[in-house]
């Protein structure tokens, strides 16, 4: 269908993941892309932006030789991603209200 | 294309921007393709799309994030420099235009207290007719019972007489009170209109 997992629905999402565990792009893009079907190159933004605004924060940490820049949620992150959660509820329910009306009509 | 190759492009399309968003974007990027390994290079190259396109990505997230600048002159300019100039500008298109103006300002004054005149008129047309009712109600009364007796015809005549002036009296106190309670606030009404267009062509001017 033409649901789209665009915008601030992509950021609550690589938030959620990040909370689960620290990660790093290439794991982070890879997870996101099984479950979200949406394109390598739309992560990085987002990551920049999350980081921009203090919900995630990162660290370096080597790896086989060479650098892994990890991402990790902050304590406002988790505030944003509490208040997006019920958000996301409210907003659900709706949908369903009316999807559940208009179908035993 | 190498990775090598990608990376170079990459950095090159986004020339300009802040440095620091730069090297973080370069670095994620070069990370990116390490965590694949060599033998993705291609593969990797695949999914992101061409270089220039994924510049365009960046860019368009980095650009996005600026906030919009509004411009100084779009801002309210202070008031005081605004209404000095302005006072001044009034009092000298006043001065210039008092030939027309005045005689105009006067017609206007005339025309509004030849409105307010003929408002009182009526009112006084409808309280001598109601003053001219009572009394003809009253008259008439007094004769109706005093020809009761003698003169049928003319006791109903009168009778007739009473009721029809009765009937002119109490149109009379609703056109009063009408008069009274609409028409006087409703001039006045019009006037502050008038007014207030003059003064809002004067302060758009």
């Amino acid at each position: 269908m033409g649901f789209q997992y665009g915008g601030t629905l992509l950021d609550m999402c690589v938030l959620a993941l990040v909370e689960q565990q620290d990660t790093y792009g290439y794991k982070l893009t890879h997870e996101v892309k099984e479950t979200l079907s949406v394109s390598e190159s739309t992560l990085y933004p987002v990551l920049r932006r999350l980081t921009k605004e203090k919900y995630l924060s990162t660290y370096d940490k080597p790896y086989d030789g060479r650098n892994r820049r990890y991402y990790t949620i902050t304590a406002q992150g988790r505030k944003k991603l509490e208040s997006d959660r019920l958000e996301w509820k409210r907003y659900v329910e709706k949908v369903e209200g009316i999807l559940e009306r208009s179908h035993h009509d | 294309m190498t990775k090598q190759e990608y990376i170079q492009i990459v950095h090159s399309q986004l020339s300009g921007v802040d440095p620091r968003d730069l090297s973080d974007a370069i670095v994620y990027l070069n990370e990116y393709f390490e965590e694949a390994g060599v033998e993705n290079e291609q593969k990797v190259i695949e999914e992101l799309g061409s270089p220039e396109k994924y510049a365009a990505t960046i860019r368009a997230d980095l650009v996005a994030s600026v906030p919009p600048r509004i411009p100084r002159q779009m801002q309210a300019r202070p008031a005081s420099q605004n209404s000095v100039w302005k006072t001044l500008g009034i009092l000298v298109l006043g001065i210039c235009a008092l030939p027309i103006a005045l005689p105009l300002l006067i017609v206007v004054i005339v025309l509004i207290f030849v409105g307010v005149i003929t408002l009182a008129m009526i009112l006084l047309v409808f309280v001598m007719a109601l003053v001219g009712a009572i009394i003809t109600v009253g008259l008439c009364i007094f004769e109706f019972f005093s020809t009761l007796g003698q003169d049928l015809m003319v006791s109903l005549f009168l009778l007739g007489v009473v009721l029809t002036a009765f009937g002119a009296a109490i149109l009379a106190c609703l056109a009063i009170g009408w008069i009274i309670k609409v028409g006087f606030p409703a001039l006045s009404r019009w006037v502050a209109k008038l007014y207030r267009k003059l003064r809002n062509r004067e302060v758009r001017e």
